[in-house]
């Protein structure tokens, strides 16, 4: 383990077990992050991201969903092994979450302030009173006057619920703070307040971040590195400038072609061809090769590896591309 | 998830894949069987029932549980089993009847609330007085103005009923109304009754047919209850709850005489709302793997 | 609510003029005089027009005045007051009892879906809902009664003679109430919200109880003001089986001699109550939901928003 190093994954694999087949959600991820650091992971919706966010929480839902491989470091403690009762003070403490859909992601006949308070008094010694100040603290501090505090949930707007959800999360000054596509839910107009405001207090509180998206722009605004995920592994990974300079996997070139470009002519976008592989039947070869242009007869086969091509940039692929971005 | 999935692709529709999704659910597949069996026995009672239901045979009274009659004999020498057999045609008979009956003028009055806005307000009130009253207050007054007899307890039922068709309907026509695909029809300038009949009422079958399923077992028990009371069917009719009132002066000594007909309300309530789950879960297209 | 419940007194009152026979008849038996007959007419004065009788029938009611019986020729309200009690008695404790085993058999099936518990639960929650109550009754009086005899089979004297209507009761509505936390639950299990109270690290059991069933609780509370208005009128099933002299046999006995007023004022009352129920379940709502609150029109609380200006200036002060 290396000194900086907060997180790692350590070839993660989790499967669902439905009543006639079985989804493998995620396939053997391995990854770190580093104290600090701020790492994007990208990919389609069911690549298997948020299951790799609840995996680290210890949440995967079970029944039907299990980690059935892996060990998930943090600070050298493996959280698989953990037990739940030492799980539950990690939770909101060590490592928190933003979810998804801040519209359903509050408890509606709580108070916004009393469910910032719970998360305060389940990790801190304090008195009502403290936890209270504490999280008209937090409220302001998100930008949301502490008046408010004693509101519900539906007399928020979406934006002012993900502000809220961010307060929960920081709340006990995590080590880690997981955000899972906290934009994605909202106007485009509120998401970079939302994205500022996260990056603002990452900084503030010098947590690590993992940020999950489908945008490659979000990471790169706010993110070190990146990780790119496909069918439940990831095909590449390294700092935002190499792999965004440099992408080696035809599914990251797919991903970036996808987008709209304003320094390059183009008449029309090129999507990627086809659908992501079924979870309950992944291919035996690269789970991306049906679906690339440059497939070969081993990428049916054999499935290829993380690799090193450069300094910190790893790709899955037998035959990387050499596309200067 | 996946099975399921690629019928739809291929275009099954609606009713083959809720068979399919019946046919899943082990208990609900059985119970559907089971009621299958019910209504048949109920039709050809004569057929399997080994004695005559009202013949009375003194030589044989309060016989117990033997193989010439299985369910042993009442205070007048009748074959309980001949009983239970022809009494499943009252109970089917209430029962479906009693469904069908309220769901037709439900699903009519709630379409009228619905559709005419002047209507809706008169009507729903007007309900919401029915369903405001326990059920068994409104039965037993009901009951006291039109008497005690089969046609009486039926219509009893019937009204009973109504409300909760009424309702369903009204407030499924009117998020469906909203929908885009029936705005979509109404833009294309289809009429009132194709709308009706083409888009809402399939789409609103579904609750329907649950509740129907779910209902139809309640009925059952409510008829039995006014029967055990005196209110519903009269003697000598082998209808279950008044077999298991009639049982009642003997129960410490001839318990089977109440418990069977009881046993065999408490099996067909259970097989009915067993359905009836299995039908809401594998109408509801939420539940999808 | 006032309006609902005059309407449907009216309602019924109007019912009752299609009862069919001649209310004389009823007082005075078969074989009447026709002065008699007549009489009769005049002192109940059912020969008023419809409109005129049911004011009176309003006014009365308005003065607690029930009406008199055609059978005994004794006014109602003493002879129903008298059985009331034992009635609710019986009701209150058994849907107390029933919502007790209910939601507990209903978050334990919800949290453990799918599990041997949760299949057996509702196996047994369907038969509660399948098995009429009479019968059930009479199956606890052959069991505890007959056969053990731990317990008396008939009549209302003691606590003893209560323990099995109120189970009866008690174990057919906590059928219905598991049924329906079972699925309200499962429902707000998978809510976002119920993983973010995870995430926070928050116990199970309490993520159960002040998460999910807080959530959930509304159609229970609905389930169980139904069940109560059910048995307020209901109970006339068990109080036969068990004999016992409530209101339910009383209005039974109403309808089986055509005693009219007996029947109208009987279930007039027994509406009445359950207005109220329905109304104090409304108010439990609001209580329950701020949602709901919110469109009743009540403020935010009060005493928190005190709390965080006293938090507030506290703050302001360390400052």
């Amino acid at each position: 383990m290396r000194e900086n190093e907060l997180l790692s994954v350590e070839d993660l694999e989790v499967k669902f077990f439905l009543r006639k087949s079985t989804v493998e959600a995620v396939n053997g991820v391995s990854f770190t992050i580093d104290k600090g650091e701020s790492v994007g992971l990208v990919g389609e919706t069911g690549a298997g991201k948020t299951t790799t966010a609840l995996s680290i929480l210890g949440l995967v839902p079970n029944p039907p969903g299990k980690v059935t491989k892996g060990a998930i470091y943090l600070n050298g403690e493996d959280l698989l092994k953990t037990p739940e009762k030492e799980m539950r003070k990690i939770r909101g403490n060590d490592i928190a979450m933003i979810f998804q859909d801040p519209m359903t992601s509050l408890n509606p006949v709580m108070t916004v302030g009393d469910q910032i308070m719970e998360v305060v008094r389940l990790h801190n010694d304090m008195t009502k009173e403290q936890a209270m100040k504490r999280a008209v603290e937090m409220l302001e501090l998100v930008g949301i006057p502490g008046e408010r505090y004693a509101e519900f949930p539906h007399q928020f707007s979406g934006g002012m619920k993900q502000r809220v959800l961010i307060a929960i999360s920081l709340a006990c000054n995590p080590k880690l703070l997981i955000a899972d596509e906290p934009t994605s839910a909202l106007d485009v107009t509120i998401q970079a307040q939302v994205l500022d405001l996260i990056a603002g207090l990452k900084e503030k509180f010098n947590t690590s971040l993992l940020l999950i998206t489908h945008d490659l722009g979000v990471v790169a605004e706010t993110c070190d590195r990146v990780m790119i995920m496909y069918a439940g592994s990831i095909v590449e990974s390294g700092p935002v400038r190499s792999v965004y300079k440099n992408m080696k996997h035809p599914y990251t070139v797919g991903l970036f072609n996808s987008l709209p470009r304003l320094d390059v002519e183009t008449d029309r976008l090129e999507p990627i061809k086809g659908m992501m592989p079924d979870p309950t039947n992944l291919p035996a070869g690269c789970a991306f090769c049906e679906r690339c242009p440059y497939a070969t007869e081993r990428c049916k086969t054999e499935r290829p590896v993380l690799t090193e091509v450069e300094d910190g940039h790893f790709v899955a692929c037998f035959n990387p591309m050499n596309k200067e971005g | 998830m996946g099975g399921y999935k690629k019928k739809k692709e291929y275009g099954n529709s609606q009713l083959a894949l809720t068979w399919m999704k019946l046919k899943d659910n082990k208990f609900a597949f059985i119970s559907f069987w089971l009621v299958i069996a019910v209504i048949l026995v109920a039709i050809f009672a004569p057929l399997l029932a080994p004695y005559d239901y009202a013949a009375q045979d003194y030589n044989n009274i309060m016989v117990p549980l033997s193989l010439e009659h299985p369910f042993g004999t009442d205070q007048f020498g009748r074959d309980i089993l001949s009983r239970i057999i022809y009494g499943t045609r009252y109970t089917i008979i209430i029962g479906f009847g009693t469904m069908t009956g309220s769901c037709i003028v439900g699903v009519f009055l709630g379409l009228l609330a619905a559709y005419y806005p002047k209507l809706d307000n008169p009507i729903m009130r007007f309900l919401d007085i029915f369903a405001n009253i326990p059920d068994m207050a409104l039965l037993m007054c009901l009951v006291t103005i039109l008497g005690t007899n089969m046609k009486n307890l039926l219509i009893c039922l019937i009204l009973y009923y109504i409300p909760g068709f009424a309702r369903i309907s009204r407030a499924k026509v009117l998020t469906l109304r909203n929908e885009e695909f029936v705005e979509a029809s109404i833009a294309l300038g289809a009429s009132d009754a194709r709308i009706l009949t083409k888009h809402i009422l399939p789409n609103a079958l579904s609750p329907l047919i649950v509740r129907f399923t779910m209902s139809t077992g309640g009925s059952i028990l409510e008829a039995a209850a006014l029967s055990f009371i005196g209110l519903g069917i009269q003697p000598p009719e082998p209808e279950w709850g008044l077999m298991i009132s009639q049982g009642r002066q003997f129960l410490s000594t001839y318990w089977y005489y109440s418990i069977i007909p009881g046993l065999c309300i408490v099996f067909l309530t259970f097989i009915l709302n067993f359905l009836g789950d299995g039908l809401r879960d594998a109408l509801d297209p939420r539940l999808n793997y | 609510m006032a309006l609902a419940l005059l309407a449907t007194i009216v309602f019924l009152f109007t019912l009752m003029e299609f009862v069919p026979g001649d209310p004389a008849l009823v007082v005075l038996g078969e074989g009447a005089t026709e002065e008699n007959i007549a009489a009769i007419h005049k002192e109940l004065g059912l020969d008023d027009p419809y409109l005129v009788r049911l004011g009176r029938y309003l006014g009365d009611l308005l003065q607690g005045d029930m009406g008199t019986s055609y059978k005994t020729r004794q006014p109602i309200a003493p002879a129903f007051f008298s059985r009331l009690p034992l009635s609710m008695i019986i009701a209150f404790w058994g849907v107390l009892v029933g919502t007790i085993l209910g939601v507990l058999a209903g978050i334990i099936s919800a949290v453990k879906q799918y599990s041997i518990f949760d299949r057996v639960l509702t196996v047994i929650s369907l038969f509660g809902a399948s098995a009429p109550s009479f019968w059930l009754a009479m199956m606890f009086v052959l069991i505890f009664s007959v056969k053990l005899g731990w317990l008396p089979a008939t009549g209302s004297y003691s606590f003893k003679h209560w323990i099995l209507p109120v189970v009866t009761i008690g174990l057919q509505c906590s059928a219905s109430i598991t049924r329906m936390t079972r699925s309200s639950m499962l429902e707000v299990i998978r809510q976002d919200y119920i993983r973010t109270a995870r995430a926070k690290g928050q116990t199970e059991i309490r993520v159960i109880i002040s998460h999910a069933l807080r959530n959930a609780f509304i159609p229970i509370l609905t389930q169980i003001g139904s069940n109560i208005n059910g048995y307020l009128g209901g109970t006339v099933l068990v109080e036969s089986v068990f004999a016992i002299p409530g209101i339910g046999n009383y209005v039974l006995d109403g309808v089986k001699t055509m005693d009219t007023p007996v029947v109208l004022s009987g279930i007039v009352f027994i509406c009445l109550m359950c207005s109220f129920v329905t109304f104090f379940i409304d108010m439990a709502y609001a209580f329950i939901d701020p949602r709901i609150k919110a469109t009743y029109g009540f403020g935010v609380k009060k005493k928190k928003k005190a709390a965080v200006a006293t938090a507030k200036t506290t703050e302001g002060g360390e400052g």
